[in-house]
């Protein structure tokens, strides 16, 4: 048996633990998203991760989330799928879509699942308060006030840098199309796709047709 | 004492249960009445220095079991729960959290200085609402029957002097559908780890218990009373004995602890 066999039991449990740790810490530095969290208090997620394997249930409650690896009762929302699938979920703009369109399986009700992804993706964490309680009140608000400064001047310089690179490689290097003229080639594709299925529908249809009246359409035969 | 470390039997019939009036304290055959007194002035001596010295022996990872403990116990907000040898109270209090103010959690002890600890130490984290402590002997639980909703005893068990009448009376104090957990020490099921496990535990702890706590023998009996419990199978025939269903245990950390889960039918 291998050293991680032996283990899996307490890593897991473990693993949990520091992440359930972390948010709460997170959850601690912005009351508000905690506040929006208890609308869900109670409710149970499963998140049931194919690859890795890995299933982790998710209850909040009245003053943190819980992260269990085993849960004993029923389920609210059970979600499986890919971890790459779980981030595309986490990080989209339109949570309804991206469950929609993507290839995770939901059991359950989704408004809960399209809420708490919505209140965990305006999680605003304020650094001020452990920076007051670490360097006291005025170096600590000059500090959080420089960071979210650099923070905001960061998001910015990153929306422009992605802008300018998107112009460079669509414009200057003629290295990718823009984007209208990828979303009209892919729509154009679906539609003759789809179009495609339709017509061997109508083929297989007409042959159908044909196998079960195979005398009355052939031609005479000559003698 | 013997120096030899004899091995838990696989049976039933475990060496470390009352065999007429003796039985086992570490290594030591004793009378089974002085057993508790033993045990009692065991935790006495090292009650204010346990919490720094489970922290330490298991590297922190004592809080990974019970965690585990907890996960499977089902518990939700409105439970009853009763938390045996609950020491300085670390399942009590995450329990007190989960079943709020419409639950209940009795930590019960045998020891009356763990009860002071765990109680002072639940009290200074805010947790008053929804505990009761109650200095309970785990063979003769002085509540009703049908009580609880789960039932949790970590690292006590093998303390007890007749375990089968502690977890008849466990059973007895569960609700129907009810859950016992039992969180202890048991055998581990590799070799190598074994035998690492071994000399940890009777070279290395007492020397911590004695540098820590200033107390070595109390930690020399943690190790003996480890090895005389009954392993994970003798421990799940006894609570299918005593009338659990559905028993099942999990081995954690390769077998050096286990979780051992029953229901009342």
């Amino acid at each position: 048996m291998s050293p991680a066999a032996i283990f899996s039991n307490t890593l897991h449990t473990a693993a949990i633990a520091a992440l359930e740790s972390l948010i709460n810490q997170a959850l601690k530095l912005d009351l508000s998203t905690l506040a929006r969290l208890q609308q869900l208090q109670g409710h149970v997620f499963a998140l049931h991760c194919t690859a890795p394997l890995l299933s982790l249930y998710l209850i909040p409650t009245d003053a943190e989330v819980r992260l269990c690896g085993q849960h004993e009762g029923d389920c609210d929302t059970t979600l499986s799928g890919s971890a790459s699938e779980f981030l595309k979920l986490a990080t989209a703009a339109d949570p309804a879509s991206a469950l929609i369109n993507g290839e995770l399986t939901l059991q359950g009700n989704s408004q809960s699942l399209i809420e708490l992804q919505k209140i965990l993706k305006q999680l605003d964490v304020d650094w001020e308060l452990p920076l007051t309680h670490l360097f006291g009140d005025i170096v600590g608000h000059a500090i959080s006030k420089d960071l979210r400064r650099g923070f905001a001047f960061g998001l910015q310089a990153l929306k422009g840098f992605k802008r300018q690179m998107d112009e460079f490689i669509v414009e200057e290097s003629d290295l990718l199309p823009a984007r209208w003229q990828a979303d009209k080639l892919f729509n154009d594709v679906d539609h003759l796709a789809m179009r495609t299925e339709r017509f061997e529908a109508r083929l297989q249809q007409l042959q159908s047709q044909l196998n079960q009246q195979p005398q009355a359409i052939l031609p005479p035969t000559r003698t | 004492m013997s120096d030899s470390k004899p091995e838990p039997s696989n049976s039933n019939d475990s060496s470390d249960q009352p065999q007429g009036d003796s039985t086992h304290f570490g290594f030591k055959t004793v009378a089974s009445d002085s057993k508790a007194f033993m045990v009692a002035g065991v935790f006495h001596s090292v009650a204010a220095k346990y919490d720094v010295m489970n922290d330490l022996m298991s590297a922190g990872i004592h809080r990974i079991w019970k965690r585990f403990t907890i996960e499977l116990s089902g518990v939700r907000p409105g439970h009853k729960v009763l938390d045996i040898a609950g020491g300085t109270g670390d399942l009590a209090a995450k329990f007190s959290r989960i079943v709020g103010p419409k639950g209940r959690v009795v930590l019960a002890d045998i020891n009356a200085s763990m009860l002071s600890v765990g109680r002072d130490k639940l009290t200074d984290l805010g947790l008053v609402d929804n505990i009761d402590y109650s200095q309970a002997n785990a063979e003769a639980l002085p509540f009703a029957d049908n009580s609880f909703d789960c039932i949790t005893i970590a690292f006590g068990l093998r303390n007890v002097t007749d375990k089968d009448l502690a977890l008849r009376s466990m059973l007895r104090v569960l609700k129907p559908g009810g859950r016992l957990l039992v969180l202890e020490f048991s055998k581990p099921r590799n070799e190598l780890l074994s035998k690492i496990y071994d000399g940890y535990s009777f070279n290395i702890l007492p020397k911590i218990g004695k540098l820590v706590a200033d107390d070595e023998e109390s930690y020399r009996y943690l190790a003996e009373s480890i090895r005389m419990h009954p392993d994970q199978d003798t421990l799940k025939g006894m609570m299918i004995d005593a009338g659990f269903a559905r028993c099942e245990y999990h081995n954690m950390t390769g077998g050096i602890v286990a979780v051992h889960k029953g229901l009342k039918p």
